[in-house]
């Protein structure tokens, strides 16, 4: 086929305004798919730091920002390249062009033999519309979203209500206040309760009720230690205590001795070491025991009026360490009085008996201790780990039956089949199902049970159940 | 696919545009219809005419046969006419030597142009002997085929009132017309122009008249107009998208179209849309082309359900419609891009 160069030039030039307006066209199509894409992308953003914030994996804001922009940008690249897929090919452009200018069909005809002679031109290509609204509309609630995620503060997307915040900061308040009454009465060493107090306020600094998990279990910490060292110092103070009384009633006794009758030199020389060796073994406070001791030994022969001083700075002594304990009773630092039932020897005799037995040098001194404890009548350092079997009973918070419980179970019926007493309850239409071999009979819930050894079924709470069980029992 | 030259069309174009000029002088303000008309005969249709009495069917064909000069034959179709009456029969004659012969006598029907007036009113006999004549361009009677002199062309009217004892067309029969038209009523001027210038209403002689021999050049030079691949997809889209099961028919389409058209539609489309690309002396077929044509081809082809009568929506709304309705050249963008001329 021969082709003229008029002919080759007319088709080239409509070949070139083809190619403009699909270029064109791709374009546009490139840009919407570029949009569609890139609201796909916001939403996937979106949805992805929304499912990281509520589990927890908040990070900060600018990464937040990146993060969209990348995903958009990821998804908006590929949905355009796409998009240029729907490019209409080469004869619907010039059927377009033949239609937008009424052409008569003779752009779609350039190619063909003898179009040369029907010159036609395409003076102006057709425009391409593109009303971007909707998708315009659907990238700003998509943004909308994002920016709500992203710029949400950290607690919108906790659990934690203002309820469990205001509950926080009650228990927070009256920890340090516990913590600040401690330290104002001296009753815990000062460089805990200052350490106690600092802890105190850094929780309730941090503590906005984001992790209420976290903030309870801190708090239970708190008052662990607390709770952990009044008692070491009740019971410091409970020993002191009885030691205190001891050594009050062996004063007692020398006084009503030299009272009765007149002792030796030698006598009151070996009392008054006896008395002085007691005073500094015994688990009393070393400047206490100074004092004690300088009363002791300020005169080498004991003395009626000594003794006298000395039972008096022994019993305030006594008062100040029993006070001490009430205290902290009531601050409920500890959950026993460890010296409830003291204040009084009311078992002189055998105090007399286990005295002169300290005297004689019997037995280890801390063993003569504890026995002269014994017998005056103190009931126990009290705690949970220690302390006698008279100790009283203490009651605390009941434990949840949750998981405790046992599940309701039905009994196995195989026996009522074996079971010749069985009477007719009635007679079905369709043959009975009696199974060739019968159920074993089991136990039921019980089958699994192991013997307790007298023990209680234990439920361990956890600090983060706290709450909910004490609202369980309100 | 080579695109006939100017020097070819040009003769041809201006034979026709001629034959076109005769007619709006002859018979005042039907341009459009006399256009439609000529490229009903270059496609070798048939044109079915319906209007009211009085309005000029009858003079529109006689000066289309006389333009051409073609044979031309009237026949008014009445109840009692028989397919005898428009075919012919076998009349026995005596020959001089004695001897009887039946001999065929044609019927109207053998001519260039007939003129089939009120053909409702025929018995569906009758309709269906002619509209197989129609179809056939050929007679058979007594197992004899005769052809029917060409070129052959059927302009049937209709009247669509005084409708009382007729016989309406069955929709088989009327997708044998390529067209119909609705021959509507006249404006004031042209109402004024025929009363001052045509006493008795007499329509005045031809000042030129095409010779048969370039009838047949130009029903030859129709044949050799381009169809553009993508115009052919476009008309057939068009004709699919009349269904309304089809997936691109719209919305008013799949509301009050019960059947669609045939696919004899896609053909009647894309020859007269030959010949009016002709008439516009141009080579190949365009979109304009085939938009002009859609109301007229397939305002008779659309069979429409009881809600479009009750809504009162006719098939040349929904034609129209469907035009405007499919993407011309077939681009498939998205619903918010589009094209603008």
């Amino acid at each position: 086929m021969h082709t003229a160069p008029q002919e080759t030039s007319h088709h080239a030039e409509i070949d070139r305004q083809a190619r403009l307006f699909r270029n064109r066209l791709r374009e546009t199509l490139a840009g919407r798919g570029a949009l569609k894409g890139g609201i796909a992308g916001v939403w996937a953003a979106g949805l992805i730091l929304l499912a990281a914030r509520l589990s927890g994996c908040h990070g900060q804001a600018p990464q937040r920002w990146l993060l969209l922009m990348l995903t958009a940008a990821t998804v908006a690249l590929p949905a355009a390249i796409l998009a240029t897929r729907r490019t209409p090919p080469h004869r619907a452009i010039l059927a377009a062009l033949d239609a937008a200018g009424s052409a008569g069909g003779l752009v779609m005809c350039s190619g063909a033999d003898g179009a040369a002679a029907w010159p036609v031109a395409v003076s102006r290509l057709p425009g391409i519309a593109w009303r971007p609204s909707r998708a315009l509309g659907g990238l700003a609630v998509a943004l909308l979203f994002c920016a709500s995620v992203i710029l949400l503060p950290t607690r919108f997307f906790s659990s934690a209500s203002p309820e469990a915040t205001r509950g926080l900061e009650s228990l927070v308040g009256e920890l340090a206040e516990r913590v600040a009454q401690a330290e104002a009465e001296a009753l815990l060493p000062e460089p805990l309760t200052a350490a106690l107090s600092n802890h105190l306020e850094k929780v309730a600094e941090s503590g906005d009720a984001t992790d209420p998990a976290r903030t309870l279990e801190a708090l239970d910490h708190i008052a662990e230690e607390l709770t952990k060292s009044a008692a070491e110092q009740a019971e410091a103070l409970a020993t002191e205590h009885a030691a205190l009384q001891a050594t009050l009633s062996l004063t007692e006794q020398l006084a009503a001795s030299f009272e009765t009758e007149a002792q030796t030199d030698a006598q009151m020389a070996e009392a008054a070491a006896a008395l002085e060796q007691l005073l500094s073994q015994a688990p009393i406070s070393p400047s206490l025991a100074g004092n004690l001791l300088a009363a002791v030994t300020g005169t080498n022969t004991l003395s009626a009026a000594t003794l006298q001083q000395l039972a008096d700075m022994l019993r305030e002594a006594g008062l100040n360490c029993e006070g001490q304990l009430m205290r902290l009773e009531d601050l409920k630092l500890v959950e026993a009085p460890a010296c409830r039932g003291s204040g009084s020897c009311t078992n002189a005799q055998a105090c007399a008996a286990a005295l002169a037995q300290l005297l004689e040098g019997s037995g280890p001194d801390a063993e003569a201790a504890a026995a002269l404890a014994v017998i005056c009548g103190k009931p126990g350092a009290g705690g949970v780990s220690r302390g006698r079997g008279d100790a009283p009973l203490t009651w605390t918070d009941p434990s949840s039956r949750e998981g405790a419980a046992f599940k309701d179970d039905s009994l196995g019926t195989a026996h009522l089949f074996t079971d010749g007493q069985a009477q007719l309850q009635g007679v079905s239409a369709s043959a009975p199902e009696v199974p060739d071999t019968p159920a074993p009979v089991t136990a039921g819930a019980l089958e699994t049970a192991t013997p307790s050894k007298g023990g209680a079924p234990q439920a361990p709470i956890l600090p983060r159940h706290r709450e909910t069980v004490t609202r369980f029992f309100e | 696919m080579t695109l006939p030259t100017p020097q070819e069309i040009a003769p041809v174009s201006e034979a026709l545009n001629r034959t076109l000029d005769q007619l709006n002088r002859m018979l005042l303000g039907r341009e459009n219809l006399h256009r439609l008309v000529l490229a009903g005969i270059l496609a070798r249709g048939h044109i079915l005419l319906e209007g009211l009495p009085g309005l000029g069917k009858t003079a529109l064909v006689k000066a289309v046969a006389d333009i051409m000069q073609l044979q031309f034959k009237r026949i008014q179709f009445t109840p009692d006419l028989m397919p005898g009456d428009i075919l012919g029969s076998h009349i026995l004659q005596t020959r001089p030597d004695g001897t009887r012969d039946l001999v065929f006598q044609p019927g109207p029907v053998f001519c260039n142009i007939l003129l089939a007036d009120e053909i409702n009113r025929a018995s569906p006999k009758t309709q269906s002997a002619m509209l197989e004549t129609m179809q056939e361009r050929s007679v058979t009677l007594l197992g004899t085929t005769r052809p029917l002199p060409q070129p052959f062309f059927v302009l049937a009217s209709q009247n669509p009132i005084e409708l009382e004892g007729t016989y309406p067309l069955p929709e088989a029969q009327l997708d044998r017309f390529l067209f119909r038209l609705n021959v509507g009523g006249l404006g004031v001027d042209t109402l004024a122009g025929i009363l001052t210038g045509r006493r008795h209403g007499t329509i005045p002689a031809p000042g030129w008249r095409l010779s048969q021999e370039m009838l047949e050049q130009c029903l030859a030079m129709a044949d050799r107009i381009v169809l553009p691949e993508a115009v052919a997809r476009w008309i057939a889209r068009l004709v699919a998208a009349s269904h309304p099961d089809s997936p691109e028919a719209p919305a008013r389409i799949r509301t009050y179209v019960r059947y669609g058209a045939s696919p004899r539609a896609a053909i009647a489309l894309a020859e007269s849309a030959r010949a009016l690309a002709l008439l516009a002396g141009r080579p190949s077929v365009g979109f304009e082309d085939v938009r002009t044509l859609v109301e007229p081809v397939l305002n008779h082809r659309l069979i429409l359900n009881y809600q479009a009568r009750l809504d009162q929506v006719t098939p040349s709304v929904l034609a129209e419609e469907l035009a405007g309705a499919i993407d011309v050249a077939g681009l498939n963008l998205p619903a918010d891009v589009e094209v603008k001329p």
